[in-house]
């Protein structure tokens, strides 16, 4: 309106005079210096009027500019202001954040296998983020959504593709804002000082390690010796020729911090070899190792681990062995998985050991090979132990004559035995 | 017995050992001992005490988690969203009453009911994306363009491309 108005009110001068109608002749013959002279006096004095009259207009237009500015921040303010009211109307904003909070743990994914716990925007809590502004809030104040995650450089093809991945793996654990962390690690080829170098700032945080160590790994070492709060790690090594082992892993287990209680080692031709630099095993209380060659072993890491409570183990024993007889009285869950004919050798084992604390006793048998009774009963008597349970597991199901089941009831009167096919114990194999 | 009254006026009678389910109405009960006096609910409407009865006294003589326990559990409780099919089947409302009993197992302080409740939507939201959950909750989206941008390049990750 106001331009238009402005525009209204212009009108343009006629500027012609008798000397600009001939402008190339010569204008000396026709005009004095005098008449041009007050020409261009004339001119200055337009010229100026025009300027006046456009730097006001350009006043105006900044205003106007000014003006529309405002006029679309309230805009934005009323739309946003709309949004917010319209999304009231969900119930789930009445939902207090402890309430929300707890949803959202119950969102988390539920892997079988911590390794494929990988960040992915399409799973909790990153799925969280992204929904609405009070969801993202919540999500991110909730330390405990982030405590949980496996990290890996794998499949990535380009250095800055790891770069990315880093940081945004720095951004999930900060998250974490000093809570326990459980982590699982995939460490394969050079990773490992990678690995270090982002969980170095919370180192202080990780309470629960799982590693997948691939056979080409350099420096396994590097992620194994500064864990101050460490309580539980699985080792899990992927190794098919089971004459090599890791000799850096094996002195890394003397190091490992007097916080750590459980130990599991998986897939790994465990020999007195590896524990021959010792066990961090005084202060653990579960230990679960496969795979051991030697009955000897056992006897070895029971002897490295005073206060365990619970021992797991896959044999592949191809020999029987003379033992010295030993006891352990801590030990109260006793899990024996034997590999193919391996239940056979056990026989050298149970006439050593004593465990007088035993309830629980768990026997694994991947083979056919008959299983010896006559040497657990023995054992178990000798053990004098307040056995509870008892159990028999194999691949397939496994069956148990009346007979025996009778003669180990005459022992333990009350004792539950149970006859259980396994199939997670035949994947660990 | 105990008298409780609605936010809408109406009066329940329900067995002590049903409503003691309650970890508020348990403590509201011990500070003040035997009574025949009411005890208002203004934050439950009677629809919703109602379903709230239901569930208590179908779990009625079940033993209510102990503090420690709960502690012990947290995790391995929040981690699964495994509901019983009873409950399942109890649970399956619209969703203005579903919120409803959630904010009414919060506020009466029933753990194992306010579990169901947070699973249940936990199981609605698992396996969606964003705009499909907006869409089932009539959330609206409230992030300009550039937070909208920011979370994008913030949440894609390599596994995602």
């Amino acid at each position: 309106m106001v331009v238009l108005a402005c525009s209204e009110q212009v009108t343009i001068p006629d500027l012609e005079t008798s000397c600009s109608r001939f402008p190339n002749t010569d204008q000396s013959v026709i005009h004095n210096d005098q008449s041009i002279h007050a020409i261009i006096s004339e001119r200055q004095q337009q010229l100026d009027a025009v300027l006046h009259e456009i730097s006001g207009l350009q006043s105006v237009m900044d205003g106007i500019k000014n003006i529309h500015r405002k006029l679309l921040k309230k805009k934005d303010r009323i739309r946003r202001s709309m949004i917010l009211h319209k999304g009231l109307t969900s119930r789930l904003w009445c939902l207090p954040t402890e309430v929300l909070s707890q949803i959202f743990h119950h969102c988390l994914p539920d892997h079988c296998f911590p390794e494929s716990n990988r960040p992915s925007a399409l799973e909790a809590p990153v799925l969280l983020t992204g929904v609405c502004r009070r969801w993202r809030e919540v999500a991110v104040n909730t330390p405990s959504l982030w405590c949980n995650v496996s990290v890996g450089f794998d499949n990535l093809r380009y250095y800055y593709l790891e770069e990315l991945q880093a940081s945004r793996y720095d951004v999930w654990l900060k998250r974490s804002r000093g809570h326990p962390l459980s982590l699982s690690l995939v460490c394969e080829a050079d990773d490992a000082a990678r690995l270090q170098s982002l969980l170095q700032p919370y180192i202080n945080q990780i309470s629960s390690l799982s590693i997948i160590f691939h056979e080409d790994v350099v420096e396994p070492e590097l992620l194994l010796d500064d864990l101050p709060v460490l309580q539980e790690l699985t080792i899990r090594t992927l190794k098919e020729n089971r004459n090599r082992h890791s000799p850096s892993i094996g002195k890394s287990l003397s190091r490992l911090p007097a916080t750590l209680r459980s130990l599991k080692v998986v897939e790994w031709y465990f020999n007195t070899t590896q524990t021959s630099f010792g066990l961090a095993g005084s202060h653990l209380t579960n230990l679960d190792v496969a795979t051991l060659l030697h009955q000897s072993t056992v006897i070895h890491l029971l002897q490295l681990c005073p206060n365990l409570s619970s021992f797991k183990f896959c044999g592949q024993f191809d020999t029987n062995e003379t033992l010295d007889s030993f006891t352990h009285t801590k030990i109260q869950t006793f899990r024996v998985l034997a590999r193919c004919d391996a239940s056979s050798y056990l026989s050298g084992l149970f006439n050593a050991l004593s465990l007088p604390n035993l309830r629980v006793l768990e026997n694994y048998c991947s083979g056919s090979v008959r299983y010896p009774d006559e040497e657990l009963k023995a054992f178990l008597a000798r053990s004098k132990c307040p056995l509870e349970r008892l159990i028999f597991s194999s691949r397939g199901k496994p069956t148990m004559t009346d007979e025996v089941r009778a003669k180990y009831i005459d022992i333990f009167p009350s004792v539950e035995i149970s006859l259980v096919e396994d199939l997670f114990a035949f994947l660990y194999l | 017995m105990v008298h409780l009254v609605t936010s809408d006026n109406v009066e329940f009678v329900v067995d002590k050992e049903v409503v003691e389910r309650s970890v508020l109405i348990k403590n509201m009960l011990e500070d003040v001992g035997e009574t025949d006096q009411s005890i208002p609910l203004a934050n439950v409407s009677s629809a919703v005490l109602r379903k709230v009865i239901e569930y208590c006294e179908h779990h009625r003589g079940e033993p209510l988690p102990s503090a420690d326990a709960d502690q012990n559990q947290d995790e391995t409780r929040k981690r699964t969203t495994d509901i019983s099919e009873w409950d399942q089947k109890f649970i399956t409302v619209d969703q203005e009453m579903l919120f409803e009993i959630i904010l009414a197992a919060n506020y009466l302080d029933i753990k194992s009911l306010l579990d169901v409740g947070c699973k249940t939507v936990a199981n609605m939201i698992k396996g969606k994306t964003p705009d499909e959950i907006r869409r089932l909750f009539n959330i609206v989206n409230d992030f300009t363009p550039e937070e909208e941008a920011q979370i994008k390049k913030e949440n894609e990750w390599a596994e995602d491309r």
